[in-house]
């Protein structure tokens, strides 16, 4: 494998709060470069935990894992996080949340200039009227546009999202949906632009209109139980992805792969349950 | 909308006062009218109302004096208590050393405290001084460890994916997010001053709200210790008004949410 | 017919309700920290049981606190509230008597010892700091004798009010204040702490009048009997510290709860003088000293707050009963000298 293959690699991880009480057993997981991975599983399944790994805000208990060759050691501006909520600081202004992510990142030369960075990206997911209000006066999904716009702003070439869309209601996640693959998209084929995508998501639909890949985890302890390549073209839209033959099949045998999982938690006694 | 709010804050003033007149009234059918026995300790309006007017400039006095000891006294324990709660309260290993100290400074009675206040400090205003200091310090540095220790996990998560460190993360997190309890822990402060006053007063003043009140309680002049009261209480309501106003100012974004 | 079955009825009811006032005990209010010596021993050898009278002791923190509890007819008598603070209370109008009298004189005025020198009569506090704790009986005979030596505060020297006199004390340790005016309960602390005590407050007045025993004019009314029994049991015990101290640092032992060298000290301090007299000439002068201190304003007689026919009536008993005892006779001698 070459090493843009291996951008991100997981290797043999274990975490557990307790000692004898592990979230996540033996997890091994290689992401390319530009790869889009949509990770899916039951709640408690540790995807988040994995993300939280990933962006380095916790350690592993066993195992190793690498950005570019590189260990992973706590977190850093080279992976951009956009949580459920709570992604920005409720009292600075959406503009001033993002000055202050690129001050941190160090771009922009001045105060006037990373001003007019952070709105430039606000308009890029359209909301360039609304960088002077607080994140308390926006709705749920203009909060998560403009989490969204920071971790694209700071110009990070990974970005990680733990169910950026999850508390969204139905239209208007897939209108964000949508705007994730437009934004991800134009910037796959540049080299320098494509961004790796961890994204974390309960929702099966979301997973396969939106991934490269969908990892698939189980329970107790969290593992990864499938890895499938969505067989979908690009560059994608929500709706034609939909409509598309492929999509239904996937969709099924994901929905299939949850459910066995879901049947281990509830029948006792299967095979999984035996060494818990 | 505006003329609405002015409507309904012009509404309530109107029935707070009407509920004043009201227990004036009571107040003055049971003195000055009924005249129940104990008059000096209830003199009626017909005593008190004069008495106003008689200690009108030693009531301006002392507020002058009270607020020239609670302001210093008060932002020295808010600038303290902040900073001392942002150094220990990031710091849980410290918080968990010290917090048996910090909770046994509390009940700590504050006329025990005059004999060592004279003792130690160097000026009998300071004395004062420190007798304040020390009951509003408690409460500002409570609620600002509470208030660290209460920060929403995320804002922490976000600021470490920044990379926030240090001052940035003191300025820019930690202290906004624990405002709205910093603030609950001055507003306890602050009403803890106005009771320390009384205390405070007791050392070698000359004059001051507190010491107002008190005096004239010793002289059994009970007329004036009501005015006393009466002004005392007014300017409390004024000072925790504007108090209020400020923290809408600074906690503008926890309104909307 | 139905009206006259009823009056019996009424009567019995009426005298039952007497006869459960009349059960109540006695209740007398004390003020934390002085020595009641005279109270102390009279319970102490039963006196006050010998007279018939049923006592109950109530303890307050603050003079004003009792007097305002005497007022609210919630204590019958006040022990020890001082001379200053009824005066301040009968003069806003309360109906306060003074029936009696307690101690006299015994506050300490207090300095660190390099400076005790400096002080040997009321016009060596020209130009010092002097703090006081305002009211007390001391502080009244501190500013009137200044007054009468002609020295203004704040113009001859700087005068410091304080609301206790423990405060006092420390502001004196402290050096804070070159001299402070105290009280009899700070005198053992303050000899503790290797303070000087060049003048005591009778030195300003001899013999003024300290603690007063004091009731309302209801209480009087209705209770007169037992209070001429309570001023009787405290002159028994006047007689009985006279012919035998020892018995009184006993009862101040037991009472304070303190060691017997300290109550010796304490009980048999030279400067306190334990007198049951009411003492209006001494009243009058502290009414004056207070008046000029501009502690009161009002134009009463304080002649009229004082009631020494209770004092005289239990004399005049105690006389009947031990005709052959000289102390009575001393005591009569006094009484006419001091009222």
């Amino acid at each position: 494998m070459t090493d843009t293959q291996r951008y991100i690699t997981v290797d043999d991880v274990s975490f557990g709060y307790e000692a004898n009480q592990l979230t996540l057993d033996s997890i091994s997981l290689i992401i390319g470069r530009g790869e889009f991975v949509a990770v899916i599983g039951p709640s408690g399944c540790g995807k988040s935990t994995l993300l939280r790994l990933l962006a380095g805000l916790v350690e592993p208990t066993r195992g190793k894992l690498t950005v570019d060759g590189q260990p992973i050691c706590g977190p850093g501006l080279d992976r951009a996080v956009v949580f459920q909520d709570y992604s920005l600081f409720p009292w600075m202004t959406c503009r001033d949340n993002i000055v202050l992510a690129l001050e941190q990142a160090k771009l922009g030369a001045n105060k006037t200039e990373r001003r007019q960075i952070a709105l430039d990206f606000l308009s890029l997911v359209g909301l360039a009227q609304d960088g002077d209000k607080l994140p308390g006066q926006l709705s749920g999904g203009m909060r998560q546009r403009t989490a969204i716009a920071r971790a694209l702003a700071i110009n990070a070439p990974i970005l990680l999202m733990d169910e950026p869309f999850g508390a969204l209601d139905e239209i208007t996640r897939a209108r964000q949906q949508d705007l994730l693959l437009d934004l991800w998209q134009g910037g796959q084929g540049d080299e320098k632009a494509g961004k790796t995508v961890f994204f974390v998501t309960h929702d099966v639909e979301e997973a396969v209109i939106l991934g490269d890949r969908v990892m698939v985890m189980g329970t107790r302890p969290g593992r990864l139980v499938r890895d499938i390549q969505v067989t979908l073209p690009r560059p994608r839209t929500r709706m034609g992805s939909l409509q598309h033959p492929n999509f239904s099949p996937l969709r099924d045998l994901l929905l299939n792969e949850l459910n066995l999982v879901v049947d281990e938690l509830l029948l006792p006694g299967s095979s999984h349950g035996a060494h818990i | 909308m505006n003329s609405l709010d002015a409507k309904s804050r012009l509404y309530g003033l109107m029935s707070f006062l009407v509920i004043v007149i009201f227990l004036a009234g009571v107040y003055g059918l049971l003195t000055d009218v009924l005249r129940l026995p104990n008059a000096v300790l209830f003199p009626g309006w017909q005593k008190i109302i004069p008495a106003f007017g008689l200690s009108f400039k030693q009531l301006l006095e002392g507020l002058a004096s009270s607020m020239g000891l609670l302001a210093p006294a008060v932002a020295a324990s808010v600038l303290t208590g902040v900073a001392a709660g942002v150094i220990i309260g990031l710091r849980p290993k410290i918080e968990a050393v010290l917090l048996p100290f910090i909770r046994a400074m509390n009940p700590l009675p504050s006329t025990m405290l005059i004999p060592y206040a004279i003792a130690v400090m160097p000026t009998f205003w300071f004395s004062s001084w420190i007798i304040i200091y020390i009951g509003v310090l408690w409460p500002v540095l409570m609620n600002t460890l509470h208030g660290i220790a209460m920060l929403e996990p995320r804002w922490i998560d976000n600021a470490r994916c920044l990379n926030l460190t240090g001052r940035h993360l003191v300025f820019k997190v930690v202290l906004p997010g624990a405002m709205p309890q910093i603030f609950a822990g001055i507003n306890a402060g602050l009403i803890r001053s106005f009771l320390l006053l009384t205390v405070a007063e007791m050392i070698g003043s000359k004059a001051g709200l507190g010491y107002f009140v008190q005096y004239y309680a010793d002289f059994a002049k009970y007329d004036r210790v009501i005015v006393g009261m009466i002004w005392l209480s007014f300017i409390v309501v004024l000072i925790m008004t504007l108090f209020d106003l400020l923290k809408k100012r600074i906690l503008y974004w926890t309104k909307k949410r | 017919m139905k009206k006259l079955a009823a009056w019996p009825i009424l009567s019995a009811l009426v005298c039952l309700l007497a006869v459960q006032a009349e059960a109540q005990p006695l209740k007398l209010g004390r003020n934390q920290g002085g020595t009641q010596t005279l109270p102390i021993l009279a319970i102490n050898e039963k006196y006050f049981q010998e007279q018939g009278l049923d006592v109950e002791l109530v303890m307050f923190l603050g003079t004003s606190d009792g007097i305002n509890a005497l007022n609210a007819g919630k204590i019958d008598v006040g022990l020890s509230f001082g001379t200053g603070s009824p005066l301040t209370f009968a003069a806003e109008g309360a109906p306060i008597v003074i029936i009696a009298g307690n101690l006299a004189g015994g506050h300490p005025i207090i300095t660190k010892p390099e400076n005790a020198s400096k002080f040997k009569s009321v016009n060596d506090f020209k130009g010092k700091v002097v703090g006081t704790p305002r009211l007390y009986t001391a502080d009244v005979v501190f500013r009137g004798a200044v007054f009468r030596a002609g020295l203004k505060p704040g113009a001859d020297f700087e005068l410091i009010e304080f609301r206790r006199t423990i405060d006092v004390l420390e502001a004196v340790k402290s050096g804070k204040i070159d001299v402070g005016i105290g009280s009899s309960s700070i005198t053992a602390g303050a000899i503790e702490a290797g303070l000087a005590i060049p003048l005591w407050s009778n030195d300003l007045f001899a013999y003024h009048p300290c603690c007063r025993i004091i009731t309302t004019k209801e209480v009087l009314e209705k209770r007169r009997p037992e209070l001429v029994k309570l001023i009787r049991g405290l002159l028994l015990a006047e007689k009985k510290f006279d012919q035998d101290p020892e018995a009184a640092v006993k009862a101040n032992e037991e009472d304070l709860k303190i060691d017997e060298n300290l109550s010796r000290t304490l009980t048999l301090d030279p400067h306190i003088q334990l007198a049951v007299d009411p003492n209006t000439k001494g009243v009058v002068t502290m009414w004056d000293y207070m008046k000029e201190s501009q502690y009161i304003t009002s134009d009463a007689d304080p002649k009229t707050f004082i009631d020494t026919s209770l004092y005289k009536e239990a004399l005049d008993d105690l006389k009947k009963q031990q005709p052959d005892d000289p102390f009575w006779t001393i005591l009569e001698k006094r009484f006419q000298d001091w009222n």
